[in-house]
C-alpha cells in the first residue's frame, strides 16, 4: 500500500494543479478591486495554510522528540521544517508581488508580513542549522523550533498592539480571505486541497530520504566500530 | 525537619540547606557568583563587549548624522542594535570559556539541579549586559544631546527587562550550541528571530520614552516584562530536555 | 516549583498585557474619527457616524483638490465633446525657434504654455471641454490596463515555479550524494570481504599439509 501512496498523490497533485490553473484563469470572475491580479491569490493564500501547518507539525513533533526522544518524531520534525521554509519562501515571493499589484509597493511592516517573515526566517535558522551543525545537534533543533512557535503570538500581538498605538503608517491592510464570490470560493478550496496533496507528497518524499540518511549514518557507524570500514 | 547537608557552600566550614526555594536561591547565587569572580579576575569579556558597543554606537551615530546632528530617531534603533550584537559576542565569549575548561560538564555532574545552573548562569549574562547598557545608554544620550531629566529611570528599566529577556533566550541557545560545530555563526542566526518580540517592544519603548508619550511607553514596559515572563516559563519547562551535556 | 513559578509569572503577563491591549484599541478610534471628519470642509461635526462621513468626504473631494489656476465651472453644464475632429486651436501653429546658440527650453518653461495657458482662463468652455476630453481618455486608458494587466500575475506563479523546481533539485542532489556514499562503502565493505575470504582460504592451505603431522606425531 505505501508503495503507492507516492505515485498515486503524485498523479492527484497533478491532476489538482492542472485543474486549479484551468479553473483559475478561465472559470472564475473578475474581482472588481485588482481585476486580474487577483489571481494570485488562489495560490498564494494556500501556501500560508501549509506553511502554518507545517511551522506546527514541526514544533509538534519536536515536542514528542524531547519526550520520547524516537528518532522517528525527529525525521517528521525535519522534513516539516524544511517544507515550512520552501512555503514560506513562495508565500513571501508571491506575497510582496502581490503586494505590489495591490498597494504599489514591494513590502510594507503589516502585521501578518512582519509575523510570517519573523517565522519563516526562524524555520530557515532551522535548516541551516540541520544542514551545519552536525551529529548531536536534534535537541537544539528542538529547542529552536518550540522557541520559534512561540515566539509567533508575541510577533503577532506586538506588531497587531504597535498598530492599534498609531504606531504604524496608514497603509491599507490586506483583506486576504475576503467575502468571496461563489465561483471563486470553490476554485480557492480546490487549490488548498491541491497544495495540501503537493505538501503531503514532498513531505513524504522528504521523510524517506531523511530515514535512509540516517540509516546511512548507523550502518556507517556500525561498520566503523566493527573497524572493517576505514572513515 | 534537619535538612541534609548537599554540599558545602560556603569557606567558614558551616554547610547550608541546598535543598527548597532557599537553597535554590542559593545554588544559583553560587554559580552567578562562580561567573562574575572569574569574569572580574581578568575583565576580559567585560571590556570588549563595552569598547564593541562603543565602537557600534559611534559608528551609527555618524552614520545618522542631518545637518552636523544625529538624528534623535535613531536613537532606539542605534541603542538597540549594539546591546544586542555586543550581548551576543560576550554571550558566546562566556559560553566559549565554559567550554575550554570544560567546566560545563563539572557542573552538571555535581549534585546541583539544572534549574539552578540555568537560573545562575542566566543571572550573570544579564549583569553583563546590564554593564554594557551602562555604557551603551550615556553614550547614546550624549552623541544624540537628548535630555530626559527623570524620564532617564524609565530608561533604565526598559534597558535592564531587555536585558533579563536577552539572557534567558540567549544562555538557553547558548548551551544548547555548547556542543556543536560553526556555533558561533549559528548564535546570531538562531537567536535573533526570537529576541525580534524584545527588540520590537524595547525600541518603542525607548521611542516612547523619548517622544514623552507616558502611556505609549508604559504599555511597552509591560510587554516587554510579559515576554520575559513567558519566556521564562517556556526556558523552565524545556531546559533539562534540551540541554544534555 | 516549577509549575508554581510558571502559573505565577504567565498570569501575571497576561494581566499586564491584555486590559492595556484592548485599551488602545477603544482609544484610538474616538481620536481617529474626529481627524477624519474635520478633513472633510463639508462633512457634519465629529460626533456623527463613520458612514455619514464617507460620503460627504467622497463629494467634497474633487473641489478640494488643489490646482494652481482653476477658473470657476461655468453656468450651463459645457458642451459635449465633439465627434468628428475637434477645431485647431488657432494659436497652435508651430512653436517660435529658439535663439541662435541657445538651446529649446523645456516644454514647461516655453512661451507658448503660458500663451495658451492665459488663452485657456480667457475662454470657459473650452478649459472644460479640454479637461472633460483629457479625463475621459485618461481614465479609458487606465481602465484598460488595470484590467487587463497580467505582469504581476505571471511573476508570481514564475516565482512559485522556480523555487519548487528549485527544492526538487536541491533533494535531487542530495539523493545523488547519498547513493555516491553508499556506493563507497559498499566497495569498501567488498574489499573487506574479499580479504576475508583470502585469508580464509590462506588459513585453509595452511593447515592441510599439517594435519598428517599431527596424526603420525603421537
Amino acid at each position: 500500500m505505501r508503495r503507492y501512496l507516492v505515485p498515486l498523490l503524485a498523479a492527484c497533485a497533478a491532476v489538482g494543479l492542472a485543474g486549479t490553473l484551468y479553473l483559475v484563469f478561465y472559470v472564475t470572475k473578475l474581482e472588481q478591486n485588482l481585476f486580474f491580479n487577483q489571481k494570485i491569490f488562489y495560490w498564494h493564500v494556500p501556501n500560508w495554510f501549509m506553511l502554518f501547518s507545517m511551522v506546527f507539525l514541526c514544533g509538534g513533533a519536536s515536542i514528542g522528540y524531547l519526550v520520547k526522544r524516537d528518532p522517528k518524531w525527529d525525521d517528521v520534525a525535519f522534513a516539516a521544517g524544511e517544507l515550512a521554509v520552501l512555503f514560506g519562501a513562495i508565500g513571501l515571493v508571491t506575497g510582496s508581488i502581490w503586494g505590489k499589484a495591490a498597494w504599489g509597493h514591494w513590502w510594507i511592516w503589516e502585521l501578518r508580513l512582519t509575523t510570517s517573515l519573523i517565522l519563516w526566517l526562524t524555520m530557515l535558522g532551522y535548516a541551516l542549522v540541520r544542514r551545519f551543525a552536525g551529529p548531536g545537534s536534534e535537541p537544539l533543533c528542538a529547542g529552536l523550533a518550540i522557541f520559534g512557535m512561540v515566539n509567533v503570538p508575541l510577533v503577532y500581538f506586538a506588531v497587531k498592539l504597535a498598530d492599534k498605538l498609531g504606531q504604524a503608517s496608514a497603509h491599507p491592510k490586506a483583506k486576504v480571505v475576503a467575502q468571496l464570490d461563489a465561483s471563486m470560493k470553490g476554485t480557492f478550496w480546490l487549490s488548498v486541497l491541491t497544495f495540501a496533496l503537493v505538501c503531503a507528497l514532498l513531505f513524504l518524499v522528504r521523510i524517506d530520504a531523511i530515514r535512509d540518511a540516517r540509516r546511512l549514518r548507523a550502518v556507517r557507524e556500525r561498520g566503523l566500530d566493527a573497524g572493517i570500514l576505514e572513515p | 525537619m534537619p535538612a541534609e547537608p548537599a554540599a558545602a557552600t560556603c569557606s567558614a566550614g558551616v554547610a547550608r540547606r541546598t535543598t527548597g526555594p532557599v537553597g535554590t536561591l542559593r545554588l544559583v547565587a553560587a554559580v552567578a557568583g562562580k561567573d562574575l569572580k572569574v569574569e572580574l579576575r581578568s575583565r576580559e569579556i567585560l571590556y570588549t563587549m563595552a569598547l564593541f558597543a562603543a565602537v557600534i554606537v559611534v559608528v551609527f551615530s555618524f552614520s545618522f548624522v542631518k545637518d552636523q546632528k544625529a538624528l534623535v530617531a535613531a536613537v532606539p534603533g542605534v541603542a538597540w542594535a549594539a546591546v544586542v550584537f555586543a550581548g551576543t559576542i560576550g554571550l558566546g565569549r562566556a559560553f566559549e570559556r565554559e567550554r575550554e575548561g570544560d567546566t560545563m560538564r563539572a557542573l552538571l555532574l555535581s549534585p546541583a539541579p539544572r534549574l539552578a545552573i540555568f537560573a545562575g548562569k542566566t543571572v550573570a549574562i544579564a549583569l553583563l549586559v546590564v554593564a554594557v547598557e551602562a555604557v551603551v545608554l550615556p553614550l547614546c544620550l550624549l552623541f544624540f544631546n537628548v535630555d530626559l531629566g527623570a524620564a532617564v529611570l524609565d530608561l533604565v528599566l526598559v534597558l535592564v527587562l531587555g536585558a533579563i529577556g536577552f539572557a534567558i533566550v540567549g544562555t538557553v541557545f547558548a548551551a544548547m550550541l555548547l556542543r556543536i560545530q560553526s556555533r558561533d555563526v549559528l548564535l546570531p542566526v538562531v537567536l535573533y528571530p526570537i529576541l525580534v518580540p524584545m527588540i520590537m517592544s524595547g525600541t518603542k519603548a525607548t521611542a516612547a520614552i523619548l517622544a514623552a508619550s507616558d502611556a505609549d511607553a508604559w504599555f511597552w514596559i509591560k510587554f516587554l516584562a510579559a515576554y520575559d515572563c513567558i519566556f521564562t516559563v517556556v526556558a523552565l519547562w524545556t531546559f533539562e530536555a534540551l540541554v544534555i551535556e | 516549583m516549577r509549575t508554581l513559578v510558571s502559573i505565577v509569572t504567565l498570569s501575571l503577563s497576561l494581566a499586564w498585557v491584555a486590559p492595556v491591549g484592548a485599551q488602545p484599541a477603544g482609544g484610538a478610534d474616538p481620536a481617529a474619527a474626529p481627524a477624519a471628519g474635520s478633513a472633510a470642509p463639508a462633512a457634519p461635526a465629529a460626533g456623527s457616524a463613520d458612514p455619514a462621513a464617507a460620503p460627504a468626504a467622497g463629494s467634497a473631494d474633487p473641489a478640494a483638490a488643489p490646482v494652481a489656476i482653476r477658473p470657476e465651472p461655468p453656468a450651463q453644464p459645457p458642451a459635449p465633446p465633439p465627434t468628428g475632429e475637434a477645431p485647431m486651436c488657432r494659436l497652435a501653429g508651430p512653436p517660435p525657434k529658439p535663439e541662435a546658440g541657445k538651446p529649446a527650453p523645456p516644454s514647461q518653461h516655453s512661451a507658448m504654455r503660458q500663451v495658451c495657458e492665459d488663452e485657456l482662463i480667457k475662454d470657459h468652455d473650452w478649459w472644460w471641454n479640454l479637461v472633460a476630453r483629457l479625463r475621459t481618455s485618461e481614465h479609458n486608458q487606465t481602465s484598460r490596463e488595470i484590467t487587463t494587466n497580467n505582469r504581476h500575475v505571471v511573476m508570481a506563479y514564475a516565482a512559485i515555479w522556480l523555487l519548487a523546481v528549485g527544492f526538487l533539485v536541491i533533494m535531487w542532489r542530495r539523493q545523488q550524494a547519498m547513493k555516491l556514499e553508499i556506493a563507497r562503502l559498499e566497495e569498501q565493505l567488498r574489499k573487506v570481504e574479499d580479504e576475508d575470504a583470502k585469508r580464509k582460504a590462506a588459513k585453509a592451505t595452511a593447515k592441510s599439509p599439517k594435519d598428517p603431522g599431527d596424526g603420525g606425531a603421537a
